[in-house]
């Protein structure tokens, strides 16, 4: 850290007592660099003194002891007793005072530090104390309520990500590159502790984050960890608390009710729906209702014995049993230990953290954090850095949830019995005919029946993890102003997992089954009884080595300030996974199989092998970096830099040549405030950025030849290795690249009552990847990338701080405000197919001057209101016919458009209050301007694969319903294309704008005797829901993922105490 | 100072001559650029892409089976229910089905010509180099020769050179604009590429998944047969049986299990080449009811209804003689369909007692023992109507019916389709537009190809 000291000389003129000299030095706590210019203070002001450059002073003291106060702006002051004479030189560490820690931030670009006004990118930062606003296992999952500009992305299926500034289009990790102090790490995030968070900085803009080259085009966000400081006594930290978790709320997925699920299916079953099932050869599994009423119609059971039990399932909801018997409410604890210090030439700071959660499911993780951290300066120009992080992880298996379970492919019935009136578990058949499991194998064969209740018990998947990183850096300074750095990081993260399906579980017997053969009424088990054991084991190793010259002088009232280097990055991978069959776990034995051979499956007597279960793979990504940024300062109000890289790698298929890809960007930076003529009082700090940048995307996936990957075995037929093709071919293929222009104001009112910055930006991407249109006729698959677009995007982002109140109850404001548009400026491809922008996941929009993740969706012409059918429109007029409306027949420019995907303008508004020693914080967060398709019933689905939708219940059933829903009536004939216009119909796109209330912390801090410094408890409340949204359908639009079994993040509440001695 | 400079740019300078050999390491162990044999002949091994999802477009819109009206309204796919009644357009399945028969067809095309072009460029010479071009050769061939039964009218020689064929994409760069061809290129096409394979292929191969000798005659018997060039037809079909031309005896199956024609390594002791149709809905064993008419063709001692036919408890009959081992439906070279290729050749060439020798060489394996009287052709017309009867009843699910009844008609055999749907009668007469299958509709509208005429 630098601190800002004015340095000037007094000559002190003192008149000699001739008693005792007192000789000391004051040195930054924050750095260990001496500090000039402090005043040195005995007998209440009555004698003073101050420091020389090197921060030495003496006096001559005429007591026994005397009270010494140090003082300096930008240090807190500092009162000591100090016995006449001192033995030797006393040492005093100042530390920086926290209004000079909020008035200068630092950023942090991972590789330098620098204070922010004085650099021409644009960061937003998080410091610790906002951080720790949330509690939590992982990181990440706090910023996006904290940090402008940074969102995640819900809207377009698939898993939730961070956005930062707009999505990079990119087909590989679409996440924002993390670095950890100096490195990007390439373990698992969530191995580490939030706790030891001391700040976190995100590079929004081109200036920022270019110096990370390629990497950076998802944005960055750097991770400071806390460290001991120069002269520092030792603090002892301890932060420890528990959180309780809601039940998820399953009534939120919308399951279709089990009346009209059975109603559906005897329906179907009287039309004979169910016959070449029931007649199959394999057997395959029918619903208990169809059972009953196909027993009833043979006579084996009586009409109203049936009736009797299908109107008991009719009133069954599978939810109250998962609800019941299967949901816990979770705890999580938390402990985390820190202690910290340091002497003149050497700072420590140790910690250790212990978390440990129980998921409602009662799946377990925990984790064992312990870091090591040291500096060391034998001499000035010297400093050599040394850490040791070491994580521990377990994981544990829990119970089966809504989702887990399955009788049918991915689904139940509705009216599932998993348990009786006692909780006693209940079988159910799965896949296969319950009729047939009862009987097959005439007593031979293990239950084949299914006990979704308990069969957890017998399926226990466990992981464990260990990682180490190691770092080490050295630093000297060649002359005043030039210093050159090595840092390396080592890495190892190792995982073992294994999957344990004991001799008692569905999957065990059923495979042992599927394999069994019975000959003359004796049972020959091919897969023997017994358990089935996976193991997989997965070993990362990581080394960065990196050299660097920093540069720094001012001359007068220039000043320039430079970074160069090269850096050197591996990171190689290993993983093997194996299977054991008949697995006891008493004496650790496993069964052999003859894995060469196909055996007659009992059901079907298709022939197949065994499962081998055993794959390799080793992987190596390899980067070869030189970087280089220079910053020019002229009379502290002119700032001007420019940045640039170049990268190598072994990205696969590329020549060595071609491997290098140089990112530039320029910036400058007018301090307005600092002019003569600027005279306002208003806003007494005024400042302008101007950045404008070029970065291009690499994705290891995408090389322009075709390359093939070996299937893990042989085949069947000519037991030879057999390769697929991984990239396709094409000669055509571009860099997919972007320029960022970013133009920023940043002021702060009188007395700092608000400060913050409005920033703008504009992206400009060319040779987009996407998926397109392909002409099968090629060969290619549709979901090859190729540059399918060009687009123009801008944003704005908002950052305010205010103090609102100050003097009782003081109330600061933190408001951030971003908007984002984009538009497709070119689409590259000549024709493409409507169907494809009418999917749950949203590809890149083939329409110029719409946003480039835009949600469409078939015309809706309502319900035909004789049919209750669903309607759309085929060239202008009214039409049912749904091949050609789902097929060439709608054009993309037929389709509605609604408008963007992603929000266009989000925030959040964080308040604090602090009244004596209570605070409160309370987090919202917003999201605006964009649209989603929610789910409804699809009839093909729910007769074949059993997947309803609580839609059912409001379907046309007769006319004049249609004025009443648009939910189309239930013609029981399967038909896909049908129920893929009405899913992608303009009848289920809703607006998603929405109002979250994202946390609310109360703090107590309680006043204690010396010793203790603080100890504060707290609480804290999160995911609490939705204040307001703007659609009536009751969804989040942040939980949409359809009938499938997803429920809105249970509310956590948190209890915890923070102590400092 | 000036010390510290040279160890620095010693430093650097050693990193830098490193970089080569550090940046050459191979991203993922598994991954590579196609450079060596060994990768270009591992792409042709993979069996499910290479030797799968031939077409069952014709199997499904041929006669050999039908649909109740139950299993017909409970098709997923409405293109499935357009494609059984020979509705002119919207009959292919989705590419996200995975049952898009024409992406099939080509994703193997281009396999072989990703194959072809890595031949070329690598200057490969020696016998593993011939095997493997032949082999991507072949595949190529054999795709195109199966789509064309499927989206090409039958060959008639007075059109075959404005008829529109299949496009003959022989390179893998994906920006080439696809052209069709006329059907006279694409037979002289899929000849051309046949016979220079035949020069490259070995006799032997691992497995039954790649083509041999034996089995580009059979390839060539089969192509000849439909372009009607009997004489070189039967000469193929005599060369491919000359390698093998074992026939299994019905006598010793035991038609009473799931699949009586015994298999290992999935394929039948008449198994030259494998390749199986895509099996979806209709074609599926439990939807596809064999029709009353083809059951009634098979006399009482011929014990291919028992092992070809499964008699459901609703006295439907579902079909289980696959040479697969399982529900696959081979399309690929037997050496019965040689048997009755080489019969049809000789009966077409007026040499009647080859043609009684070869049906009865083939008959007395699959009649009862003891109860069969071999045929006797005294007359032509008779003996080919014979012959082609032998052949439909040998050839179940085979996806031959449907090229059969596209040739048959084109010489006048007049074969009416007729389907009862839901009370609704569909007709296809013969030489119907809608023997050229539509096209997928995406492809016509992404690549701009013409459609078949409708």
């Amino acid at each position: 850290m630098k601190i800002y000291i004015l340095l000037f000389f007094a000559l002190i003129s003192a008149r000699l007592y001739g008693q005792e000299t007192l000789k000391g030095r004051v040195f930054s706590a924050n750095d260990g660099l001496p500090v000039g210019g402090a005043v040195v203070t005995i007998h209440n002001g009555l004698k003073s003194t101050e420091t020389d450059r090197d921060g030495r002073f003496q006096m001559v003291i005429n007591a026994d002891s005397v009270m010494l106060r140090i003082s300096h702006l930008g240090y807190d002051q500092k009162a000591l007793w100090v016995r006449i004479p001192y033995n030797g030189a006393l040492e005093v560490y100042l530390t920086a005072s926290v209004q000079a820690l909020e008035t200068i931030t630092i950023v942090s670009t991972g590789y330098q530090k620098i204070p922010k006004e004085r650099s021409t990118g644009s960061f937003s930062t998080v410091n610790k104390e906002l951080f720790n606003h949330q509690t939590g296992t992982d990181i990440l999952s706090r910023l996006p309520a904290l940090a402008g500009s940074l969102v995640t992305d819900n809207g377009r299926g698939g898993t939730p990500q961070l956005m930062l500034r707009g999505l990079s289009t990119i087909s590989g990790p679409k996440d924002p590159l993390i670095v950890i102090d100096d490195f990007p790490y390439d373990g698992d995030i969530t191995n580490i502790n939030p706790n030891m968070v001391e700040s976190i900085t995100l590079l929004k803009d081109a200036s920022a984050s270019s110096i990370w080259g390629a990497k950076a085009a998802n944005g960055v966000i750097v991770i400071t960890t806390t460290s001991g400081r120069y002269g520092q006594p030792v603090g002892v930290e301890f932060n420890t608390n528990v959180t309780i978790g809601d039940k998820p709320d399953l009534y939120y997925i919308p399951q279709i009710s089990s009346s009209d699920f059975i109603d559906a299916e005897t329906e179907l079953f009287k039309k004979g729906f169910y016959n070449s099932t029931l007649n199959a050869a394999n057997h395959p599994v029918i619903s208990p209702v169809v059972d009953l009423l196909n027993k009833a119609q043979k006579g084996i059971i009586s009409q109203e014995q049936a009736q009797d039990k299908i109107d008991q399932l009719k009133t069954v909801d599978v939810r109250n049993q998962f609800d019941k018997y299967l949901y816990r409410h979770s705890v999580n604890q938390q402990y985390f230990l820190s202690a910290r210090g340091g002497s003149r030439n050497f700072s420590w700071n140790s910690s250790a953290g212990y978390d440990s959660n129980r998921e409602t499911l009662g799946s377990t993780y925990q984790r064992i954090n312990l870091r090591f951290q040291n500096s060391y300066r034998p001499v000035k120009s010297l400093t050599l850095t040394t850490g040791l992080y070491y994580t521990q992880t377990q994981n544990g298996s829990g119970r089966y949830g809504y989702g887990n379970v399955a009788m049918k492919g991915n689904s139940f019935v509705p009216y599932m019995e998993m348990a009786d009136e006692n909780g006693k578990p209940l079988p159910v058949s799965r896949n296969l005919n319950p009729n047939y499991i009862a009987t097959a194998g005439n007593g031979l064969l293990p239950d084949w029946k299914y006990y979704p209740l308990t069969d957890w018990e017998h399926v226990k998947a466990e992981r464990s993890g260990m990682d180490i990183l190691g770092t080490t850096a050295l630093s000297f300074e060649v002359f005043k102003g030039l210093s050159v750095r090595l840092n390396y990081q080592y890495e190892r993260q190792i995982n073992y997992n294994t999957n344990l399906a004991d001799q008692e579980s569905f999957s065990s017997r059923s495979y042992v089954n599927q394999f069994a053969q019975i000959v003359n009424g004796q049972v020959n088990f091919i897969v023997p009884q017994g358990g089935i054991l996976d193991k997989s084991h997965t070993l990362l190793t990581a080394n960065n080595v990196r050299s660097q010259l920093n540069f720094n002088k001012t001359y007068n009232r220039h000043n320039i300030s430079a970074i160069s280097g090269m850096e050197i990055r591996s990171n190689a991978t290993t993983a093997s996974q194996e299977r054991y069959y008949g697995y006891n776990p008493e004496n650790l034995t496993t069964a052999n199989v003859d894995y060469t051979r196909t055996y007659p499956q009992f059901v079907g007597g298709s022939s197949a092998f065994i499962y081998n279960g055993q794959s390799l793979r080793q992987s190596a990504t390899r980067f070869v970096s030189y970087f280089g940024n220079a910053a020019y300062t002229y009379n502290k109000r002119y700032i001007l830099s420019v940045s640039a890289r170049k990268d190598a790698s072994n990205l696969f298929g590329l020549n060595t040549n071609d491997q290098w890809n140089p990112f530039w960007s320029a910036g400058t930076t007018w301090k307005l405030s600092e002019e003569k003529f600027y005279t306002s009082e208003i806003l007494p700090y005024l400042g302008m950025r101007i950045t404008y940048g070029f970065s291009g995307n690499i994705d290891p996936g995408m090389v322009a030849v075709n390359t093939i990957s070996f299937l893990p075995g042989v085949s069947v037929f000519t037991g030879l290795p057999m390769a697929q093709i991984s990239n396709y071919y094409n000669p055509n293929l571009k860099w997919e690249t972007s320029r960022m222009l970013n133009i920023g104001i940043d002021f702060s009112l009188k007395n700092d009552r608000v400060t913050g910055s409005v920033e703008y930006y504009t992206k400009k991407g060319e040779n987009l990847f996407g998926v397109s249109s392909t002409d099968y006729s090629t060969g290619i698959p549709p979901s090859v990338l190729r540059n399918v677009a060009s687009m123009k995007g801008a944003g704005w982002d908002v950052e305010l701080r205010s103090l609102n109140t100050g003097r009782i109850i003081k109330w600061q404001s933190i408001f951030n405000l971003s908007g984002y548009k984009d538009k497709v400026e070119e689409y590259l491809i000549n024709r493409t197919l409507a169907r494809q922008y009418v999917t749950s996941g949203v590809p890149i929009s083939g329409v110029k001057g719409h946003p480039v993740y835009s949600i469409y969706a078939y015309k809706w012409a309502g319900l035909d209101p004789a049919t209750g059918e669903a309607q759309g429109y085929l060239e202008g007029n009214v039409s049912k016919a749904y091949s050609s409306i789902t097929g060439t027949g709608t054009k993309v420019e037929d389709l509605d458009f609604f408008g963007s995907a992603l929000p266009t303008v989000f925030g959040s508004l964080i308040n604090s209050f602090q009244w004596k020693n209570t605070s409160l914080q309370v987090g919202l967060s917003f999201k605006s301007g964009y649209w989603f398709r929610r789910s409804s019933i699809n009839y093909t689905e729910l007769f074949n694969n059993w997947q309803g939708h609580s839609d059912y219940t409001l379907r046309w059933q007769k006319p004049g319903d249609e004025s009443l829903t648009q939910v189309p009536v239930n013609p029981f004939t399967a038909n896909a294309q049908r129920d893929i216009f009405y899913t992608g119909s303009s009848a289920l796109i809703e607006k998603a704008d929405h109002v979250r209330f994202q946390y609310l912390r109360l703090a107590y801090d309680i006043r204690l005797p010396k010793g203790i410094d603080k100890l504060q408890a707290y609480i804290n409340v999160s995911s609490l829901g939705l204040l307001w949204r703007a659609n009536k359908a009751g969804i989040d639009p942040d939980f949409n993922i359809g009938a499938g079994g997803s429920t809105v993040a249970p509310a956590q509440y948190t209890l915890g105490i923070r102590t400092k001695l | 100072m000036k010390n510290i400079f040279q160890l620095l740019s010693v430093f650097f300078l050693s990193l830098l001559s490193g970089c080569e050999s550090f940046l050459e390491v191979k991203s993922d162990q598994r991954l590579s650029v196609p450079v060596n044999l060994k990768d270009f002949q591992a792409m042709l091994n993979l069996d499910g892409v290479m030797n799968t999802n031939f077409t069952s477009s014709g199997e499904v819109s041929s006669d050999d089976y039908y649909l109740t009206d139950k299993d017909y309204n409970g098709l997923g796919n409405e293109s499935d229910r357009r494609l059984y009644t020979w509705q002119p357009d919207f009959v292919s399945r989705t590419q996200s089905s995975g049952g898009d028969e024409w992406y099939n067809c080509y994703r193997a095309v281009f396999l072989c010509n990703a194959v072809l072009k890595g031949m070329a460029d690598n200057h490969f010479t020696g016998t593993e180099a011939d095997n493997i071009r032949g082999q991507a050769l072949v595949f190529r061939a054999v795709r195109l020769l199966d789509g064309a039964q499927i989206w090409a009218p039958a060959y008639n020689r007075a059109s075959a050179d404005k008829d529109l064929g299949m496009v003959l994409r022989q390179d893998p760069d994906m920006n080439i604009p696809s052209v069709r061809s006329s059907v006279k290129e694409t037979y002289d096409f899929i000849v051309r590429d046949l016979t220079e394979a035949l020069l490259l292929l070995p006799v032997s191969q691992p497995g039954r998944t790649l083509p041999t000798k034996a089995v580009v005659h059979g390839l060539l018997a089969k192509t000849y047969l439909y372009t009607g060039e009997y004489e070189k037809a039967l000469k193929n079909a005599e060369a491919a049986l000359d390698y093998n031309s074992t026939l299994i005896d019905f006598n010793l199956l035991n038609p009473q299990v799931n699949y009586p024609i015994p298999a290992e390594k999935n394929s039948s002791a008449e198994v030259l080449f494998w390749t199986s149709m895509l099996y979806v809905n209709p074609v599926y064993a439990a939807l596809a009811k064999i029709s009353p008419e083809l059951y009634g063709l098979y006399d009482a001692n011929d014990l291919r209804k028992a092992v070809f036919f499964r008699k459901n408890a609703d006295s439907t009959l579902s079909f289980k003689g696959t040479h697969s081992g399982s529900p696959a439906l081979l399309t690929g070279i037997t050496t019965s369909e040689l048997y009755l290729i080489a019969a049809e050749c000789h009966v077409r060439q007026n040499q009647l007692s080859e043609a009684e020798r070869l049906i009865n060489g083939l008959l007395s394996k699959r009649w009862r023992a003891g109860t069969f009287t071999p045929v006797r052709f005294l007359e032509k017309d008779a003996a080919l109507r014979m012959v082609l009867t032998e052949r439909r009843k040998e050839l179940v699910m085979r996806g031959l019916r449907w090229p059969d009844i596209k040739r048959l008609n084109n010489e006048g055999f007049n074969i009416t389709l007729i389907r009862t749907v839901l009370g609704e009668n569909f007709r296809l007469p013969p030489n119907d537009p809608r023997y050229a299958i539509a096209i997928p509709e995406d492809v016509i509208y992404i690549s701009g190809i013409a459609q078949n005429p409708r």
